[in-house]
């Protein structure tokens, strides 16, 4: 295909160098990796909407129908037409004739936008617009927009020019999205297995997921949140796994369309133009991560029964508490009597013997004993204590049933027997 | 209970007896089937009971009622002298569902075996021998007083009780062993009697008028704190030994039981046959668990 000027017969004298700037360009191109890529498929360039000057398909300004069914535009100022020849897929690549990342988003830009069409005019526009940002120098060479118009119909020249500049400046005005995502981590002065994850991204349309280690959200009892996204104050609970002090931790990944990337779809013709459409679009990726400023302490009880007691006595048991919330904890105790047996220690509802009347509530931690409890003749046995620690209602610290450490023998009234000193 | 064939040894005359009854004849000390693991015995009397499958007729449960409970202060003239200690190595603690009979000498049971102790808490049994549908265990009273025997009577006594009345085994990974003579009481592996000490302590050991007994071996009965007997802090280890010299040597009547207990003097000749321990080494002991076999070295 070649450039045909509606009047001027001197530009057709140049036709023989720019034939040679075309052959040139083409090896620039092949050095430069545009045709790096291996054809796929064969195929002969079909005309698709647009004009050709004086009916001539060589003259064709305007798109071509892909094998995919897609639209193409010639990319290359001066070169042959890709009419009747064949033409290799080469797929999606991110560099022709050597443009940046840049050029190529808005070359990208206006292939998405406007390149699959079949209206005449704006596929003719979209044509001026691409040869102009993918090979400017030779495009302008030959003549620009006021050229290249001539091939369409007098009456629609100006409407396609003012067309092709407008798809020309949004594609320089566009700007590639970017955005932010921050979180923070803060802890509940009142109670450090409390606290909240707060949450801001840019742009509104980023959405993601939120993952939080050593704790969950408090709504959800979930470790992890999806959807994600704005402004968010989401309250959290520790789930500690033991230790002592703990530090809860939660990253974010966040996600949004990120407009065309740098790429086109890449059609080859040896010997002639080469032809794009639409490349892929595009991801903005956004991820942050926060982490605890200071250890969360984890409310824990150790419990000591006291060993033995006789009918008639009383036993208690002492709880040594640590990591106390502020806000407050509350302590109570059970009893579970096992008898005349050395089966595994069993606490249910059918051998409880005790409970607390009422919880103790704690502020601090320390060592807190429950109610006595009397030992009546038919607690003769083993008490096996089980101390529960409470906030909020949830249970944040318990016994084990069993507890060697847990564990008041109880004892009828007997003669013990008086060894030899 | 006729049915039931039971035989007697005593003695030297054990070797004609058990070459009648042959397969079915168990056979402790003197008159084990193989000869070559005889021990030496001290005691001068090992009466060993034999029960023939076949006629194996349980007790009624109201002959069970009756028979004398193998209690700590019982004394049971029908139990059998337990085995010495180079005898009794590896063990086993059991658990009881209800009462059993313990056979000893003679045809008829001896004496029952609670299945809670005299604390309310299940009896820990423990046997030394098993012979097919019979175990050899260890029992906690007496067979005869020392006033009553010539001044010296068995420190521990055994019987025979059906196998399948034990429950809930547990093998035990150590014993303790005291030398009385080096005055002390180590912990040591069960898989290798007598053999080195896990860990050892000092102690103190009976007077020359109330000595420890030697050469037997009991196990840990039952432990509890008695401020009666100055042991607030540290519990009583009562072992299922006696007094092989006195019937009281601490005066009562409790058994002449041979206990380990804490005591601030702890190191030399000093108790009333008891084995009295430091804070440190009654702890160790504490934390065995009941059944725990006890060896008293000479």
């Amino acid at each position: 295909m070649t450039f045909q000027r509606t009047a001027g017969a001197a530009h057709r004298q140049n036709h023989a160098i720019r034939r040679i700037i075309g052959v040139i360009l083409v090896a620039a191109a092949i050095t430069t990796g545009v045709l790096i890529a291996m054809p796929q498929q064969v195929s002969a360039a079909e005309l698709g909407p647009g004009y050709q000057y004086r009916g001539q398909a060589t003259s064709h300004l305007g798109g071509y129908r892909n094998p995919d069914g897609s639209t193409s535009y010639c990319i290359n100022a001066g070169l042959p037409s890709a009419v009747g020849r064949e033409t290799g897929d080469s797929g999606v690549v991110a560099e022709v004739n050597g443009l940046d990342p840049a050029a190529m988003v808005r070359l990208n830009l206006v292939l998405t936008r406007h390149g699959n069409t079949n209206d005449d005019n704006t596929a003719a526009a979209v044509a001026m617009a691409v040869w102009s940002i993918a090979d400017g120098a030779a495009y302008d060479a030959e003549g620009g927009d006021v050229f290249v118009a001539g091939r369409a119909p007098q009456a629609q020249r100006v409407a396609i020019r003012e067309l092709a500049a407008d798809f020309r400046n949004e594609a320089s005005a566009y700007v590639i999205p970017s955005g932010s995502a921050s979180l923070a981590l803060t802890i509940d002065p009142t109670n450090t297995a409390l606290g909240w994850v707060d949450v801001a991204v840019q742009p509104a349309s980023a959405a993601g997921t939120l993952t939080l280690v050593g704790g969950v959200f408090a709504d959800t009892k979930s470790a992890t949140m999806d959807g994600v996204s704005g402004t968010a104050h989401l309250p959290i609970r520790g789930t500690p796994t033991g230790d002592r002090a703990y530090r809860m931790s939660v990253t974010g990944q966040f996600q949004t369309d990120g407009g065309p990337a740098p790429t086109v779809h890449l059609y080859s013709t040896l010997g002639a133009q080469s032809l794009t459409a639409a490349g892929t679009g595009s991801l903005l990726v956004l991820s942050a991560s926060a982490v605890d400023a200071a250890d969360r302490l984890v409310p824990a009880i150790t419990s000591v029964a006291q060993q033995a007691a006789l009918v008639g006595e009383t036993v208690i048991d002492t709880v040594k508490a640590t990591g106390v919330p502020a806000s407050g904890m509350l302590l109570t105790w059970a009893g579970y009597l096992q008898q005349l047996s050395l089966a595994a220690p069993t606490c249910t509802d059918k051998t409880r013997v005790f409970e607390s009347t009422e919880p103790l509530r704690i502020t601090a931690d320390g060592e807190y004993s429950s109610e006595q409890f009397p030992v009546l003749d038919s607690h003769a046995g083993t008490l096996l204590w089980v101390a529960t620690a409470t906030v909020n209602g949830e249970v944040v610290a318990e016994g084990e049933c069993g507890d060697p450490l847990e564990r008041s023998v109880l004892s009828a009234v007997v003669h013990l027997p008086v060894v030899s000193g | 209970m006729t049915r039931r064939t039971v035989l007697a040894i005593a003695g030297g005359s054990a070797i004609t007896a058990a070459a009648v009854v042959v397969a079915s004849v168990v056979v402790l000390g003197i008159a084990h089937p193989q000869p070559h693991s005889t021990p030496s015995v001290e005691a001068p009397v090992v009466l060993t009971a034999i029960a023939l499958e076949a006629a194996y007729l349980p007790p009624t449960p109201a002959e069970l009622a009756a028979l004398p409970e193998a209690r700590y202060d019982a004394v049971i003239a029908r139990l059998l002298q337990s085995p010495s200690s180079t005898v009794v190595a590896v063990s086993s603690t059991w658990s009881l569902a209800t009462d059993v009979a313990v056979y000893g000498a003679g045809a008829a049971p001896a004496a029952r075996l609670p299945a809670l102790n005299f604390l309310g808490q299940p009896t820990v049994v423990v046997s030394i021998e098993h012979r097919d549908d019979w175990m050899l265990v260890l029992t906690p009273a007496r067979r005869s007083l020392p006033s009553a025997s010539g001044g010296s009577a068995p420190a521990q006594t055994a019987g025979w009780v059906r196998a399948d009345a034990l429950l809930d085994e547990q093998h035990l990974d150590e014993q303790v062993v005291v030398s009385v003579s080096a005055r002390t009481i180590s912990i040591v592996d069960s898989d290798q009697n007598g053999g080195p000490a896990q860990r050892s302590w000092p102690v103190g050991i009976g007077m020359a008028g109330t000595p420890t007994p030697t050469g037997v071996t009991g196990y840990l009965q039952e432990r509890y704190f008695d401020p009666a007997q100055g042991q607030q802090q540290h519990r009583v280890q009562l072992t299922s030994l006696h007094s092989a010299a006195a019937d009281e040597p601490f005066g009562g009547s409790d058994g002449g039981l041979i206990g380990i207990h804490y005591a601030r003097a702890s190191s030399g000749a000093l108790s009333h046959g008891c084995i009295r321990l430091p804070a440190e080494a009654i702890d160790a002991i504490d934390a065995l668990p009941l059944g725990t076999l006890v060896r008293l070295d000479p």
